[in-house]
């Protein structure tokens, strides 16, 4: 609806609120007055409202009690006073007043919560920067790490002053231990790059051997192989531990401790003309040449007697510890003695079924290799007592070497039938070398089995799978 | 200088004059803020001691800031925006006591509760009656309305402060200003609707 003086009700309505409450100009109030006027909606709205206006502007004022005037004039009387005072007692306070601002200034930014959300920021931050495996801990996880793999891998009985250092029940010497960590600080640095350039060297030089582990269906029977491999050249122990990721720990210790050489270079003089690693069937053929030819004796086949062999490994062993014991007490600042502490913290703070899986590891491997020892030296009673309980309750490659060790062990006796209760589980694997197929089907042969001689020998006769 | 120099001051120049010292101008400014802002105090915490209390801290403010007032804004509202913050935070602090309470000193200042007010009448004076009871229902109806649209209501009839003035005070545009003052003169209306015609016939 417009009125004649052109407004609409929506417009007047709006303005109505501003007309009661005298906020319109004079000639736009008389513009909706004379609207309000004639318009049967706004007219009324327009009453109602100046009703309520009217009736809430009686509204008395209310009046507070006489204290509270009185504390406010007391306030302002302390306030006009407070600023005469003000600046004499700044002067008079001088710069104590200044620096206790100050203070008070700093407190104030320091409290803010800005700044401790920066902290516990930063705080955040830095925590996870330092359990990130990038700072020293991290490096020393990956090099405990590569240690764990490299000893998994390379399977050799540690040597005395390394397994003197690994396992808690050998009770190493001090000078041992420091030995250790030396090592470890001194190769820390070379980092787990290094680690794993040697366990690749270490994989290319033992391709036969890797080949071997294939054929007895095991992953990991690089150890053992290593294993034979030391044992069967027991007069240069050291080369294979050199060409091991332990032996690159050793150098260090030497360099870190010039005393050390003498004793180190008995080892590594012995240790330079050896060659890579034989592979395992090389071994077993070394082991096994007179075996498969019928002949028991196999004491010609080993370039030095068994006794002497030993005293070798021993010396060699001595000569492996003894550098570090010298190098020890020749350091000259003592520097192995500060790293040692650490060094024992940590094997102390290893969990215990690490430990104990390791030792339980060094256990075996050290009864494996006593074991094959003794059959090279023709002690088959002692020999198959150190291995079956490895065939019958070990892993891997551990299982597979003593299973092949005691079926040899066992032809050579005689005992065919007994031999073949390791053969037939040697001889389930799709690549098992030929040589093992031979030995099974003359086993088979010499028990009346021919079918399974004649299936064994076309097998053998097959060409070798790569 | 002379009390009638001093009434005749505005605002501003009282809180000039206190700050070169001058006490008096600060009893000028208290004499002319106190009632209107205990008033509206009052009307919006709905309690005296707490409204005096904060009737105190708001001129305690003035008096703390006297220095720094730079004249910039009328000091009229920059003392109802100090009051309006002190209160909005007083109420907060008290959310839990939304309601009049029947046992409380309510309201004028003779400190009867709302039940007396109520339950007594005087016979004898019909007109006076009537008169009393629209107040009530006044009071009752202002109680009632939302705070925003309760506060833009009492800044204005109170105070007779400008929409624009309002505005500022309380953070919001002139047009909300407007919305809520019409909000709440609409809800008063249902309210003393059935006064209308008795209180035209008073008049």
């Amino acid at each position: 609806m417009t009125s004649p003086s052109g407004m609409s009700c929506e417009t007047c309505r709006d303005l109505l609120i501003e007309l009661v409450c005298d906020e319109l100009g004079a000639e736009t109030a008389a513009a909706v007055r004379a609207h309000a006027l004639k318009c049967e909606r706004c007219g009324p709205e327009l009453e109602k409202l100046a009703f309520t206006l009217k009736a809430s502007s009686s509204l008395a004022l209310l009046s507070p009690s006489p204290e509270v005037e009185q504390r406010i004039m007391q306030a302002a009387r302390e306030g006009i006073a407070g600023r005469a005072r003000g600046p004499a007692r700044e002067a008079s306070q001088g710069a104590s007043y200044g620096i206790t601002a100050w203070f008070a200034r700093l407190g104030s930014f320091a409290m803010s919560p800005q700044v401790a959300m920066a902290s516990v920021l930063l705080l955040v931050v830095g925590i996870g920067l330092y359990a990130l495996p990038f700072g020293r801990d991290g490096e020393q996880s990956a090099l405990r790490a590569t240690e764990d793999e490299a000893d998994e891998h390379a399977g050799a009985p540690p040597s005395p002053a390394a397994s003197a250092a690994a396992t808690p029940l050998a009770q190493p010497e001090p000078s041992l231990r420091a030995e250790g960590e030396a090592r470890g600080a001194a190769s820390r640095p070379q980092g787990k790059m290094r680690e794993r350039a040697m366990d690749e060297r270490e994989l290319l030089k033992g391709a036969q051997a890797e080949k071997d582990v294939k054929a007895l269906g095991s992953v990991a029977a690089r150890k053992q192989s290593a294993t034979a491999d030391e044992s069967a050249y027991a007069a240069a122990p050291s080369a294979a531990r050199a060409d091991r990721p332990k032996a690159s720990k050793v150098e260090p210790v030497v360099q870190a401790f010039p005393g050390s050489k003498a004793g180190a270079g008995g080892a590594s003089a012995a240790a330079k003309p050896k060659s890579p690693s034989k592979s395992l069937d090389q071994l077993t053929d070394d082991f096994g040449a007179s075996a498969s030819a019928g002949s028991v004796g196999s004491s010609a086949r080993a370039a030095a007697p068994v006794p002497e062999r030993v005293a070798k490994k021993e010396s060699a062993n001595q000569g492996y510890a003894q550098p570090s014991s010298n190098g020890y007490a020749a350091a000259p600042q003592a520097a192995a003695p500060a790293r040692a502490a650490p060094r024992e913290a940590e094997v102390a703070s290893e969990p215990l079924a690490k430990s104990a899986d390791k030792r339980a590891k060094a256990d075996a491997a050290s009864a494996l290799e006593q074991g094959i020892a003794a059959l090279k030296r023709g002690d088959h009673m002692q020999g198959e007592a150190l291995l079956k309980p490895i065939a019958s309750g070990g892993t891997g490659s551990d299982k597979a070497t003593a299973m092949l060790w005691l079926a040899r062990s066992l032809r050579e006796r005689g005992d065919c039938a007994g031999a073949l209760t390791y053969y037939r589980t040697l001889t389930q694997a799709v690549t098992t070398p030929r040589s093992v197929l031979e030995e099974a089907a003359d086993c088979h042969a010499r028990t009346g089995n021919a079918a399974a001689a004649e299936r064994l020998r076309a097998r053998a006769a097959l060409p070798a799978k790569q | 200088m002379r009390q009638r120099d001093l009434e005749s001051c505005s605002d501003e120049q009282l809180l000039g004059l206190y700050a070169r010292g001058e006490l008096s101008a600060m009893a000028v400014l208290v004499a002319r803020f106190q009632k209107p802002l205990f008033t509206f105090l009052m009307r919006m915490c709905r309690d005296r001691s707490r409204s005096e209390d904060l009737l105190q801290e708001a001129f305690l403010r003035m008096i703390e800031h006297a220095d720094t007032f730079e004249g910039t804004a009328r000091l009229k509202t920059w003392l109802y925006r100090i009051a309006r913050n002190l209160c909005i935070d007083d109420m907060r602090r008290q959310k839990h006591r939304k309601h009049a309470s029947m046992d409380a000193a309510h309201g004028e200042d003779d400190g009867r509760t709302l039940h007396d007010r109520v339950a007594a009448k005087d016979p004898q004076a019909d007109r006076r009656a009537v008169s009393q009871e629209l107040s009530v229902r006044m009071l009752t109806a202002i109680d009632a309305l939302p705070d925003d649209q309760r506060e833009v209501f009492l800044l204005r009839q109170v105070h007779a402060l400008q929409f624009k003035e309002i505005a500022d005070i309380t953070a919001v545009s002139e047009n909300t200003v407007k919305s809520r003052m019409r909000y709440a003169l609409e809800r008063l209306q249902g309210a003393l609707a059935e006064y209308q015609d008795y209180a035209e016939e008073l008049r």
